[in-house]
């Protein structure tokens, strides 16, 4: 496989950015106690969520990020290194960019997955997925299927290997807001 | 028949024939949603002639696991031909947004919003 693959769509991460919030958590605090995840997300929510008129902002917000992080954890390598979390806010639209490593032998049915969000009808996708009962999530990817079907979330993956030749993917994603 | 934690409820009313689920489900995969699903799966067994109702209108939050989870409880109900009737609330996002999959697997799921 390529060392660098890309897939999904082109989002512009840096242009005309008004605020931005960073940070690092360790996939074993989520794998201790998994409602971790979903408190980073009401907090991404919380923070963010006061930008937009809409009172299903924040509802929306940290359904989003929590499948996302929900996704890097299950997705990560090594648990006691950082996955990077990265919330830009343009105009009435929140961008985020979460970066972790991946384990070898997960790239493949990774990009996979990845591949069907930008090849398959993602109605009879997610059909397909539910019947075919899946009982590993990754393989299945309807979390990220239900984002970009339901929530119309732009993503971009980009798997790379960084100076120590380890595997990682950045994914970038894009919500409108109102 | 109720599993109760401090994130979600899950109620199961055999008389009235309706399960209600409130609060916050996210939890970690088709594993930790198995007790749920028991649950379900009982309410389904018990329930003939008349539809099984799911009440989610305080349910604020569901993850994809659980969306997962539901579906296929979704499924196994349309292999018994059973009906089944989902409350959903309006004002909750992810209801909006999703429920519809239910009814995509099987036709006979009827939602109704309040």
């Amino acid at each position: 496989m390529e060392k660098r693959v890309v897939i999904g769509d082109s989002i512009d991460f840096n242009g005309d950015i008004e605020t931005t919030l960073s940070m690092s958590f360790l996939p074993l605090d989520i794998f201790d106690n998994w409602s971790r995840a979903g408190s980073l997300s009401d907090f991404i929510a919380e923070y963010f969520g006061s930008y937009f008129e809409s009172g299903s902002s924040h509802n929306i917000i940290s359904t989003v990020f929590n499948e996302f992080i929900e996704n890097a954890v299950k997705f990560t390598k090594n648990n006691s290194q950082p996955i990077m979390l990265v919330v830009k806010k343009r105009r009435n639209t929140l961008l985020s960019r979460i970066t972790n490593t991946l384990p070898v032998h997960r790239k493949t049915e990774f990009v996979r997955v990845c591949n069907d969000l930008y090849n398959e009808d993602l109605d009879e996708l997610f059909l397909k997925r539910i019947e075919d009962g899946s009982e590993d999530k990754r393989k299945s990817g309807i979390g990220l299927i239900l984002m970009k079907k339901d929530y119309q979330v732009m993503t971009n993956f980009d798997f790379y290997e960084d100076s120590n030749s380890s595997n990682n993917v950045a994914v970038t994603f894009k919500m409108d807001l109102e | 028949m109720k599993i109760k934690t401090d994130k979600y409820t899950i109620e199961y009313a055999k008389n009235d024939r309706i399960v209600k689920m409130e609060g916050t489900l996210r939890l970690q995969g088709k594993d930790e949603y198995r007790d749920i699903f028991e649950l379900l799966t009982k309410a389904a067994n018990d329930t003939t002639g008349l539809p099984l109702i799911l009440d989610m209108r305080d349910l604020i939050f569901l993850n994809s696991s659980g969306i997962s989870s539901l579906s296929l409880f979704i499924v196994n109900m349309r292999k018994l031909d059973k009906d089944i009737t989902i409350r959903g609330n309006e004002a909750i996002p992810w209801q909006i947004k999703s429920l519809k999959n239910f009814k995509k697997l099987y036709g006979k799921v009827e939602i109704i919003f309040s």
